[in-house]
């Protein structure tokens, strides 16, 4: 291949992504409201191609960097982008009949879809500080508007608000420390400045260059929920519609840790002695707010809001143990992590009904063996969730913890190991509720209608949850090779 | 030349502090273009001519009359609250002070080397040279954040003239 | 005698403290969107402060990516603004605020 094809090579699912999402706005407002389901179509049939385009230009055994230096176009790459593209795929299915339910837009939800996918794209594959920066602004932009997507209902109407303001002023914080960091190095290309950085040893204890990193993590705390930066988390997974609760969920943070993976040891691997006592705090931090926090929560969104915060301490343990055990951890971890959540956010959102009713834990008593085509699932996903062994949650956790201990984080993995203790409460009570309590005798109970693309997609995640338990090593094998790329 | 320039950043940090303690919006909405037309005057000090009159074009002509047309529209003259006199504001002040020494005495104890400006690094020239060459892919990119906000605005902001919206009213 | 680049990055940090301190105490929701604006124009300074105290363009092609995003972050915003305001008729962040623990 030559060069220059390569170059578009390396850029090209983008390059589909959002050639199709340019047609499905030029197409959409030509279909009838029957036919509107035609754009989701159309989005799907993106996300397979450019799927298709990532696995068919691998690049397994070289690091290139193409466009003048702002695209890394290696393994590393590949594998995350196929992993934002499996998110987009699941929740375009999922999509699919809570849009015709809650009478939405398909056109702007797919096209708005497909954008945030290049931005997180762009968020994994960048080289430069400004190219992350615009991913992750295109990412969040697509977010705050899918949040807000319930125009009539007041909850998400707050929901996008609250996404937007902290999410505006921890970019300004971001930009700020992108600032420093350009002062400081004259350059703001991975390599440039992990060049001028690894010169001069005077450098690492300079503060400036320390508030620079310092407000750059804050920013991407933001975007995964850590802990200082996490109160958003829950009022903004309540109030969005369920499906976008189920991308936010999973998309910033995969998108997120693929890009603070990235920087943190590309950029900074010098200077990792003096964050990992700060990451040690947070983590520890996340993990017991998010847990003690979830059990004491009636509504399911919202308990999944305070365990996906719970889980975003779980994966910085990977970034603690800074070996390739736990990067690639962190990486098994997104996938297994992607599986779980979507799909339990899959099944809430066919059992909350029309205009999300039945959200709290109360409406769950004894509906288990009424539909056991969508509760085994959600238990499954529950107890992935919690960590049970035979599942993909227990083997990342049981990697990231792993790759602590052996870096000899004694007291960190200790807490950590507590802390999902903790969390097998409020998972079992889920399920206790759906299968041992009696069913509620007054009042509405829940209606399931739900099409056969909604359970294909939640038998589709609960066969990889069970399957990444049982065969992790292909995986994992991946995923070590993909984060030698980051040249540790 | 100098002394102007000082007058201007003054000023700028005094329309700044008059925005935290103005109690009509369109107040507060003066005064940020105050401070945006004040930092446009430094940049075209600091040899950033072409970027100085985006910033007056963009930000004072094309965010501020958006502004203004929300504040015309909503409520032009309605006083509003905020929390001068509560125990945050001290709590917030006293915590942003502590940041903000802290900022000063790390800018204080950093380097102070200043390299031989040579004005023709920034003529436009050179600038349209660098963002059409190395900074041609996120140039093209950022169009698409452009789109995002296209659609987002007009999502957010048309009104029932669809069949979607007309169903959610009757249900 | 030209005035130092330092001069200008202080004066960045003045102006990004008032803009934070404007976003946590303002409880408006349009002038907490001015406020923000106002953090981004404090980048912006020091981005050009930067590229001066360099000697380089670059930091003024930085510029303009964090002046599409001021733009499009208003323009996204004040329509989310205007729709929240159709449906509550307040402007206020505490009046909003309705999920609670």
């Amino acid at each position: 291949m030559s060069t220059k094809s390569l170059i578009y090579v390396s850029f090209l699912p983008e390059i589909i992504l959002g050639a199709f999402a340019l047609l499905i706005m030029c197409v959409d407002p030509f279909l009838k409201k029957r036919e509107k389901v035609f754009s989701t179509i159309i989005s799907i049939f993106a996300i397979v191609v450019a799927f298709i385009s990532n696995l068919l230009f691998l690049s397994r055994d070289a690091s290139l960097i193409t466009f003048n230096g702002m695209i890394y176009f290696d393994f590393y790459s590949n594998l995350l982008r196929g992993l934002f593209l499996l998110i987009g795929f699941l929740v375009s299915l999922f999509a699919f009949k809570y849009i015709e339910r809650e009478d939405l837009f398909p056109g702007e939800f797919s096209s708005l879809l497909l954008f945030a996918l290049i931005g997180m794209d762009l968020m994994a594959i960048s080289a430069n500080l400004i190219m992350t920066f615009i991913g992750l602004e295109i990412l969040s932009m697509s977010t705050y508007i899918l949040a807000g997507f319930k125009r009539k209902n007041l909850k998400s109407n707050e929901s996008a608000l609250k996404y937007f303001i902290l999410g505006g002023v921890s970019s300004a914080i971001l930009l700020y420390g992108i600032s420093f960091l350009y002062g400081f190095t004259g350059t703001l290309s991975y390599r440039g400045i992990a060049n001028v950085l690894s010169k001069g040893s005077g450098f690492i204890g300079s503060p400036l260059l320390f508030l620079g990193m310092g407000m750059i993590l804050v920013g991407f705390g933001f975007k995964i929920a850590l802990a200082p930066f996490h109160v958003w988390t829950p009022d903004v997974y309540e109030g969005a519609p369920t499906v976008v609760s189920g991308f936010m969920s999973v998309g910033p943070k995969a998108a997120g840790y693929a890009a603070l993976l990235r920087i943190v040891f590309q950029i900074f691997p010098f200077t990792l002695p003096l964050w990992r006592e700060l990451f040690v705090y947070s983590a520890i931090l996340t993990m017991l707010i998010g847990n003690l926090g979830a059990i004491i929560q009636k509504n399911v969104k919202r308990l999944l809001g305070y365990s996906s915060i719970a889980h975003a301490g779980y994966m910085l343990l990977g970034i603690i143990a800074a070996d390739v055990m736990g990067m690639s951890g962190i990486i098994f971890y997104l996938f297994a992590y992607l599986f779980m959540n979507l799909g339990a956010f899959g099944v809430i959102s066919i059992f909350e009904g029309k205009g999300e009713k039945f959200v709290t834990i109360d409406d769950y008593r004894g509906i288990g063996f009424k539909y056991p085509q969508l509760t085994f699932p959600l238990s499954i996903f529950l107890l992935s969730l919690a960590g049970i062994p035979l599942t993909a949650g227990f083997v990342g956790k049981f990697v990231l913890f792993g790759a602590a201990l052996m870096e000899n984080h004694m007291g960190l993995v200790l807490i950590a190991i507590l802390a999902s203790l903790i969390s097998v409460y409020y998972y079992l009570k889920v399920i206790v509720y759906m299968f041992m309590k009696s069913p509620i005798i007054e009042g509405e109970e829940i209606e399931v209608r739900y099409s056969g693309v909604a359970l294909f997609s939640v038998l589709v995640c609960a066969f990889f949850v069970l399957y990444l338990g049982l065969f992790p090593s292909y995986l994992l094998n991946l995923s070590k090779e993909a984060v030698v790329f980051l040249g540790i | 030349m100098e002394i102007l320039i000082y007058i201007f950043a003054i000023l700028s940090v005094l329309f700044a502090i008059n925005m935290l303690i103005q109690k009509k919006m369109i107040n507060v909405a003066l005064s940020l273009l105050g401070c945006m037309v004040s930092i446009a005057v430094l940049f075209i000090y600091l040899y950033a001519t072409f970027v100085g009159m985006l910033q007056l074009i963009v930000y004072a002509g094309s965010v501020m009359v958006l502004f203004l047309i929300i504040i015309t529209l909503l409520d032009p003259f309605g006083k509003i609250k905020y929390t001068f006199t509560s125990r945050l504001w001290t709590f917030f002040v006293s915590i942003i002070g502590l940041i903000f020494g802290l900022l000063l005495y790390v800018i204080y104890g950093s380097e102070k080397k200043v390299e031989a400006i040579n004005s023709s690094h920034f003529s436009i020239k050179a600038l349209s040279d660098r963002l059409f060459t190395i900074y041609l892919l996120p140039f093209e990119v950022i169009s698409i954040l452009i789109l995002v906000g296209i659609i987002g605005s007009i999502y957010f902001g048309k009104k029932n003239l669809t069949d979607g919206d007309e169903d959610e009213n009757n249900a | 005698m030209k005035i130092t680049p330092d001069f200008f990055i202080y004066l960045s940090m003045v102006l990004f403290s008032i803009g934070l301190i404007g976003v946590l105490v303002r409880r408006n929701l349009i002038v907490i969107f001015m406020f923000i604006e106002l953090m981004l124009n404090a980048v912006n300074l020091s981005f050009i402060a930067y590229s001066y105290k360099l000697g380089q363009v670059d930091g003024q092609i930085y510029v303009f990516f964090v002046m599409v995003l001021a733009a499009v972050e208003v323009a996204v915003g004040l329509g989310l603004i205007m729709l929240i305001y159709r449906n509550k008729k307040s402007l206020d962040v505490d009046e909003i605020n309705i999920m609670k623990n």
